[in-house]
């Protein structure tokens, strides 16, 4: 096995743990302020994908294009899902908003497969994004660089809004205590739309990306990135920010290295990993690697 | 300025608050005395909205507050100082002090009351880049009145906070607590220490399970033989 090896898989692990990191991040945030497990989350990535697709088919448009339009839908859907489906729930306990995030997905499943057909479709973007860099024996594609530095470059943003606006420092009031975040004066509804919004922004991202990746996408392609976006979260201690994004990463890389390192043999159990890798460390740190184990004050 | 009528309050189907009525004039300092789990915090919490009253009338400056939504009830000037202090402990110091002007716009102003807030409790000034979970007990008593007096109220609820502090804190939070007297603040303040509260207040109400039970000038209440017997031992 020789270093290159290694080296190569790092780079498709990084590439993967991005797209774990997009998802989980908006999973993490909805979490925190509603204690709200959402499964609809992934099928949010695919709603974001198709609407790429059709921007670029449809009118021409570059890659760019899509993937800003379907950052905007999916976020309007997100908004849409929260205010229909979860905002009646406010003040429910947690069990009843997961079975509503699972219907929710359900239905968003179906309802795809009803109007785009379960038939994947192609994803067709320019060729630039296959180009491939040689550095000596390890090749990246432009692709894997587009990937990693528009999450690093999202990740950055929502640190700065989280930390400078206004509004960013009300969504971390929330997620700690809602009762003393009224009392401020802060509309919780405003920040939960708020964080449904950018979640599901973020969510687009990955989905385009994935599309990107593989050519293809279907009306089930969220749920699979969903549930792993949630075991990220859950590694990196859910509800916070950075833990979901390091919690992508850490997850991305062991998933591909694990597939790697192993005899071919094990490499379809590779989503049976990502739970062995999340058992491991909910065995040694059971808040997850950056979570506080708290109980918030309601 | 602040009236209470009639005022029932439900948790579930358990009556915590039964039809109590109290007014708290511009410019007084009035005690609510009681027991543990009379229903100050509860009669505090429907004030501010966190919780709705099944009946009866909140009237703030004119203002009927059941037609008032949590969130907007700090923007008609009234601060709730909540029980347990509830500083957002991952945040910083600085950043709990500006949540408290979370609905004022005028950013010089803003900026004055700080500078306020910090000579009134200087500590605060030290450790503004300290996330406020780090501070100790009587520090954060300090920054979660600081933070009710960031939205410039007209109208403070003040829920026990001398609860579980030193002497030297406790006579801290009192010296501010009559200094926002002096500068013609209005205030409701909830005590378990009733003579500490009765020495700076003008007038005062006793909860008993829920029902005013007694109610009268700080010196009518300090010489009642029940106050004495129940609140300041003997
Ligand atoms: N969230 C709640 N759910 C159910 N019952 C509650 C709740 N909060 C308070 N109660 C009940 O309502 C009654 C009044 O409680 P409240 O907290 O207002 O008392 P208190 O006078 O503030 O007491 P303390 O001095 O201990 O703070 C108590 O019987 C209490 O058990
Ligand atoms: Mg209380």
């Amino acid at each position: 096995m020789s270093g290159t090896y290694i080296i190569q898989n790092l780079l498709d692990g990084i590439s993967l743990g991005s797209i774990y990191a997009l998802v989980a991040i908006g999973f993490s945030m909805t979490y925190s302020i509603l204690r709200l497990i959402n499964f609809a989350h992934g099928d949010i990535l695919m709603i974001g994908a198709y609407c790429a697709v059709f921007i670029m088919v449809a009118s021409h448009l570059p890659l760019w294009a899509g993937l800003l339009g379907a950052m905007l839908f999916a976020a309007l859907i997100g908004m849409m899902v929260e205010r229909v489906a979860f905002r009646p729930l406010r003040g429910a306990n947690e069990e009843a908003m997961l079975l509503t995030s699972l219907a929710v997905s359900i239905f968003i499943e179906n309802l795809g497969i009803m109007t785009v057909s379960a038939q994947p479709r192609k994803f067709e973007t320019t060729q630039a994004l296959s180009f491939m860099h040689q550095i000596g024996e390890i090749s990246v594609s432009n692709m894997t660089l587009l990937i990693f530095f528009l999450t690093v470059f999202l990740i950055l943003l929502l640190t700065l809004f989280v930390t400078r606006t206004r509004l960013g420092v009300a969504m971390r009031a929330c997620s700690e205590n809602l009762v003393a975040a009224r009392l401020m004066g802060i509309d919780i509804n405003k920040v939960v739309a708020c964080a449904f919004a950018i979640g599901s922004g973020m969510a687009a991202v990955a989905g385009v990306m994935l599309g990107a990746q593989y050519g293809r996408i279907d009306p089930l392609m969220g749920f699979i990135p969903g549930l792993k976006a949630f075991v990220a979260a859950v590694i990196g201690g859910i509800g916070s920010i950075p833990g979901a994004a390091l919690g992508g990463y850490v997850l991305g890389l062991s998933e591909i290295l694990l597939v790697a390192l192993l005899p071919p043999m094990y490499s379809g159990y590779r989503d049976a990993f990502v739970f062995f890798i999340l058992i491991i460390v909910l065995l040694i740190r059971p808040a997850g690697l950056l979570g506080i184990l708290e109980g918030r004050k309601v | 300025m602040l009236e209470l009528n009639g005022v029932d309050i439900y948790y579930g189907n358990i009556k915590a608050v039964k039809e109590i009525s109290l007014k708290v004039e511009e410019g007084e300092l009035v005690a609510l005395l009681g027991a543990n789990g009379a229903g100050k915090t509860t009669t505090l919490r429907a004030i501010s909205g966190t919780i709705r009253p099944r009946s009866g009338t909140i009237v703030f400056k004119g203002l009927d507050l059941s037609k008032v939504s949590a969130h907007n009830v700090v923007g008609t000037g009234i601060a709730h100082c909540p029980e347990g202090r509830q500083v957002f402990s991952r945040l910083s110091v600085l950043e709990n002090l500006m949540l408290g002007a979370f609905l004022r716009r005028d950013k010089k102003e803003i900026n004055r009351d700080l500078e306020w807030i910090y000579t009134l409790f200087p500590i605060l000034a030290e450790r503004k880049k300290q996330s406020a979970g780090t501070l100790s007990g009587g520090e954060q008593q300090m920054l979660a009145i600081g933070r009710a007096l960031m939205s410039r109220p007209s109208l403070i609820l003040f829920d026990e906070p001398s609860l579980g502090l030193a002497p030297l804190f406790v006579e801290k939070i009192f010296e501010v607590i009559r200094y926002l007297k002096g500068e013609g603040k209005t205030i409701l303040l909830v005590e378990q220490n009733a003579y500490h509260a009765l020495e700076v207040a003008d007038r005062g109400y006793v909860l008993e399970t829920g029902s005013i039970k007694l109610s009268g000038t700080a010196g009518e209440l300090l010489a009642n033989d029940d106050v004495k017997k129940a609140y300041l031992g003997g």
